[in-house]
């Protein structure tokens, strides 16, 4: 143990006492185990605007965020706006029957698909969402988690 | 308004990947004894809906995540953020772990990433300002509350960090987490050469004893080194 292990050592000391991990956080980590479930098949992320170019792409007024997830048999298109501090999504299917729901940590909620495979989804929460929707074999799909 | 339904799906994206041959320098102590082997079942465990071994889990590497995110000088509200989505990564990718021993280092690379994404969030209404994004992070974070701190020469010690690199901050912040972390686990939350923390915490260290033995620099409150380590 040397000077500076001690001193690190005394920092980490410091960081706990004054900017440790709260405890709300640990009850949503806790919990976070509940959103795993068995049954699906997941449909790959295969582009993000905001990681493709490090930025939104511009809408007409505000900035968009394009998302494509894909399986051997489904796609999904996302477009996501954020409108008064929450998202808005906007969606094209392929390969899917029946709805789309979205999901957040907190719930879910259904919408349909018209005939052409567009959906939307409005005033979900900023912070992250998923959606689950029904390939035409009936096999369940779930993209992966959406961070705002 | 959601409608509360039970969620069910899984899913999965690129995930991280923790380079191969990385030694978890130093070597510590805790790590001796099977953490690998441990990891994988309680992984394994926890994919079959174990809460208890999601517990360990999550007390285990909370303190990593949480540090990372405030090496990222998010604050509280986005660091817990950062902090859930790396583990609702970690859900979606349970059973899909390919090195339990390096579980670790996924959890600070997915971490890295949700707090970059979390500050490219912040800087949406400024377009162009993602490329500074490291070099001019908010200034909320870290908290300047030493009023906890009994000791006054550890609250000299805290409200000196601030007047370091940013670079040192964040490196500093992620070596303070509890428990302490490996190197390569430092690494690759940091995005950096796993040769180059050793060193680089040396002159950090270094820095921070020069900052706060002297009365002057402390008193006038400027940032000194902001282009080196």
């Amino acid at each position: 143990m040397n000077a500076d292990d001690d001193m690190v050592d005394r920092l980490r000391r410091i960081a706990l006492e004054v900017d440790g991990p709260p405890g709300l956080m640990r009850e949503s980590a806790l919990a976070a185990l509940s959103l795993r479930c068995l049954d699906g098949e997941l449909v790959r992320l295969v582009s993000d605007s905001a990681v493709d170019a490090g930025m939104q792409v511009r809408g007409a007024d505000e900035p968009v965020r394009l998302l494509s997830f894909e399986t051997a048999e489904v796609s999904i298109e996302l477009q996501v706006r954020e409108v008064d501090g929450r998202m808005a999504v906007r969606g094209l299917v392929a390969g899917v029957v029946g709805e789309v729901r979205a999901e957040t940590p907190q719930g879910s909620r259904t919408v349909p698909v018209d005939a052409d495979g567009w959906f939307h989804v409005d005033d979900l929460p900023p912070e992250v969402f998923r959606l689950h929707a029904r390939a035409l074999d009936g096999t369940a799909v779930t993209t992966s988690w959406v961070t705002g | 308004m959601l409608a509360k339904e039970k969620p069910c799906s899984l899913s999965h994206e690129s995930h991280p990947v923790i380079p191969s041959g990385w030694l978890g320098a130093p070597v510590r102590l805790w790590w001796a004894g099977g953490m690998s082997e441990d990891n994988a079942r309680l992984l394994a465990a926890a994919a079959t809906g174990d809460q208890s071994a999601w517990t360990v889990l999550v007390d285990r590497h909370l303190g990593l995540l949480w540090s990372i995110a405030r090496g990222y000088r998010l604050n509280t509200a986005d660091a817990s953020d950062a902090v859930q989505n790396t583990w609702l990564r970690l859900v979606e990718h349970l059973d899909r772990i390919n090195e339990p021993e390096r579980l670790a280092s996924w959890l600070a690379t997915t971490a890295r990433r949700e707090c970059l994404h979390v500050l490219r969030r912040g800087t949406r209404e400024k377009p162009g300002a993602a490329a500074e994004l490291l070099e001019h992070l908010p200034d909320s974070a870290p908290s300047l509350d030493t009023g906890l701190l009994l000791d006054e020469r550890d609250a000299a010690l805290w409200r000196a960090l601030v007047m370091l690199s940013e670079r040192c901050q964040r490196l500093l912040r992620v070596l303070m987490a509890s428990p302490p972390p490996s190197y390569a686990e430092v690494a690759t939350a940091l995005d950096m050469p796993i040769g180059s923390i050793g060193p680089s915490r040396q002159r950090c260290l270094d820095r921070l004893r020069q900052v706060t033995g002297t009365d002057e620099v402390l008193s006038r409150g400027t940032s000194i080194g902001e282009e080196e380590w």
